[in-house]
């Protein structure tokens, strides 16, 4: 394979376009670096263009996902977030095979807190618990402010992961919820990295011999 | 050290021109806030240097703001999240596992 020489600087500079949106204009760059640089206290996290709203876009929020009980067989209809990649769940791309929606559902944060008081937490014990949720810490949860007229304050567990056949929830009576705009995106996706992929897994998998 | 951080002191090492980019990056926020819009006197006499930057508060921030400085802010906070990440407590664990079928909106 025919190697290819890059200076550092600009071998630095490549990797971290890599990483942005394409095309930000001066304005977008601005903006962009000021929520990222209010996070975690910034709730600002959903785009309202109309033309969002329609495709299946990663970390959309949607009304109209079935989960289905791996014990008792029931399902249910409830709200989702898209965890699939845009590309694979888009509608418009021809496929030779049916594709699934990853999806997990969603939970308000207040009928999370409400049983936990029947179960007998403290009040102080809870709002830390939320705190943290909140400030996007806790591993396994994505935290997803209200969208005034949507949802309302809403975790979603990123170990609770169901899946959906995409022609069958194109058929579906569904509602957009909500669609997250390029900072949340970003946290989004940081969040993923981090509860899926760690290459300090602290495990040795080498063979013995090398 | 984060990754960029990494990277910025390899460049820095070498004097090179990546860092030379980062350099007047910080330097360019920096007078950000040593300008002014209006300058107090007639400049004319283009021989007059005044030590701040004239007229510049109405550009553009970007003008200002790198992709290093974006991708600095995305790093700062996977390291936030990295650095902070719990578990969610095992009795909290149990009420919410346990009660998932009727939490689902």
């Amino acid at each position: 394979m025919e190697s290819l020489h890059v200076s550092p600087e600009n071998d630095i500079f490549d990797q971290i376009r890599v990483f942005l949106p394409k095309y930000l204009t001066e304005e977008q760059t601005r903006h962009l670096f000021s929520e990222l640089s209010k996070f975690p206290e910034n709730l600002n996290f959903y785009t309202f263009r109309p033309e969002l709203q329609e495709p299946f876009l990663q970390g959309d929020g949607w009304r109209g996902f079935v989960v289905i009980d791996f014990l008792t067989g029931d399902r249910k209809e409830v709200s989702g977030m898209i965890l699939s990649n845009s590309c694979d769940v888009s509608p418009e791309t021809l496929r030779d095979l049916p594709v699934n929606v990853l999806f997990a559902p969603l939970i308000q944060l207040s009928r999370y807190a409400e049983i936990l008081r029947q179960a007998g937490k403290t009040e102080e014990q809870i709002e830390n618990q939320i705190r943290n949720i909140k400030k996007q810490y806790v591993t396994s949860i994505f935290y997803v402010p209200q969208c005034p007229g949507s949802i309302e304050d809403s975790i979603i567990l990123l170990d609770d992961i169901h899946a959906h056949p995409l022609q069958d929830f194109l058929g579906r009576q569904r509602r957009s919820l909500f669609t997250l705009n390029q900072y949340a995106f970003y946290i989004f996706l940081l969040k993923l990295s981090i509860h899926f992929s760690r290459f300090r897994e602290g495990i040795d998998r080498f063979d013995n011999a090398a | 050290m984060t990754i960029a951080d990494d990277k910025i002191g390899e460049l820095d090492a070498h004097g090179t021109a990546g860092v030379t980019a980062v350099t007047t990056t910080a330097l360019g926020l920096l007078l950000l806030f040593a300008q002014y819009s209006v300058v107090p006197i007639d400049l004319q006499d283009k021989r007059i240097y005044l030590p701040g930057t004239q007229d510049t508060i109405s550009r553009p921030l970007s003008l200002e703001i790198s992709e290093i400085d974006l991708f600095n802010q995305v790093n700062r906070i996977y390291d936030d999240l990295l650095k902070n990440q719990i578990e969610l407590d095992t009795d909290f664990k149990r009420v919410l596992y346990g009660n998932l079928w009727n939490l689902y909106t």
